[in-house]
């Protein structure tokens, strides 16, 4: 809170698009944007995950210490609950990326209601638009593998009579070839961009009725409640929508290789 | 049937997980099960079950959206050419959705 009332001169209401794009924080000039808040959380979040699972895999023990228990708990969670359930026991050799992924998204997004952190890489749509190429390349990677080119015919053409193909057809590209990288990134860039929005209104608006008139300080005091408790809501979006972007990788990559109908 | 099979004695196997031939156990996977305190096989449902699955709801809304999307624009395309002045987009938009119906029952519901 301190920070922000420090830094509340330079924060206009209402808050908009321009707070998204933060000054670089390398003290020298030139370097343009290439280094800002949203890089060096995005560096952190790698180096948390590389560095907490070498450690908690380098020497596994039979009676697991904490951090191994927790490791195991989140691979498993993923191995278990999503690659095998969705996938079949094909799907375990896809455990690894989804963790990855699963992961690297979690951290991302928990980053919007970390304080001092409090904005998420996940709300620039860079982030999320790789992620979601990566995944399209996967799946399609996959259905080249095992289907051979005919992989682009058993995702296009459903179990039809003939002559409603040419209507079934179309809204098959379009729908597994274009809506869903667009949609996985979307999804994600949209909830966590909008999460950022909604907290940012209601703590700047605070401040915004404060400054207007004292009169409305008790507004103020509800409108930074409503933060708070926004703010849980943001912890429940944020590991919903990275369940949802690895659901789904693991929907689409099912789908890659289901047999022929 | 297949559930009889699973609680009988246990079957010889080679590798330390369940269904899952040893070469293609990775070391998490070894741990795994000790280190969970839950050394059963995850319950892996008889091998002709659809998995129960959490994305359907998701898939349904891409085909019925894709289909008003596709189609309406079709139309459009054809509102422009011959100038039906919105007909041909309002027709489009409700045969995709017949589609999008359509497509939802047979990959879906078969």
């Amino acid at each position: 809170m301190l920070g922000q009332a420090i830094a509340l001169p330079q924060s206009e209401f209402p808050p908009g698009v321009e707070d998204f794009y933060l000054p670089t924080v390398v003290p020298w000039e030139g370097t343009g944007y290439w280094v800002t808040k949203i890089t060096l959380l995005v560096w952190v979040t790698v180096a948390i995950l590389i560095i907490f699972f070498l450690t908690a895999y380098r020497n596994p023990k039979l009676v697991p210490t904490k951090r191994q228990w927790f490791a195991e708990s989140i691979y498993g969670f993923v191995r278990n609950n999503i690659a095998v359930d969705m996938i079949g026991h094909k799907g375990v050799r896809f455990a690894p990326y989804l963790t990855t992924l699963f992961c690297f998204i979690l951290l991302n997004n928990l980053w919007g209601i970390v304080p001092g952190a409090q904005i998420s890489p996940s709300s620039h749509i860079a982030f999320p638009a790789i992620l979601a190429v990566i995944s399209y390349v996967l799946f399609i990677a996959v259905g080249v593998q095992k289907h051979g080119i005919g992989y682009f015919k058993h995702a296009v053409v459903p179990p039809a009579p003939g002559f409603i193909l040419p209507l079934l057809v179309p809204i098959e590209i379009f729908s597994n070839f274009l809506v869903r990288p667009f949609s996985l990134a979307v999804r994600l860039f949209a909830n966590m961009f909008a999460g950022h929005m909604l907290l940012l209104v209601f703590t700047l608006g605070g401040f915004a009725m404060l400054n207007a008139t004292p009169l409305l300080a008790p507004v103020s005091l509800l409108s930074w409640a409503m933060t708070i408790a926004l703010t849980f809501l943001e912890a429940l979006v944020i590991m919903l929508q990275s369940y949802v972007f690895v659901v789904l990788t693991a929907s689409y990559v099912q789908g890659a290789l289901a047999d022929e109908h | 049937m297949a559930r009889s099979c699973r609680l009988s004695a246990p079957r010889p196997h080679n590798g330390l997980v369940w269904g899952v031939s040893a070469g293609r156990i990775r070391p998490a996977d070894i741990v795994r099960p000790v280190m969970a305190g839950d050394p059963k096989p995850p319950p892996p449902g008889d091998p002709g079950d659809d998995p129960p699955r959490s994305d359907q709801g998701f898939v349904a809304m891409s085909y019925l959206i894709s289909g008003i999307v596709v189609w309406g624009f079709i139309g459009w395309l054809v509102d422009r050419w011959l100038d039906f002045g919105g007909v041909a987009t309002a027709i489009g938009a409700v045969i995709g959705a017949a589609g999008g119906v359509y497509l939802i029952a047979r990959r879906l519901g078969a």
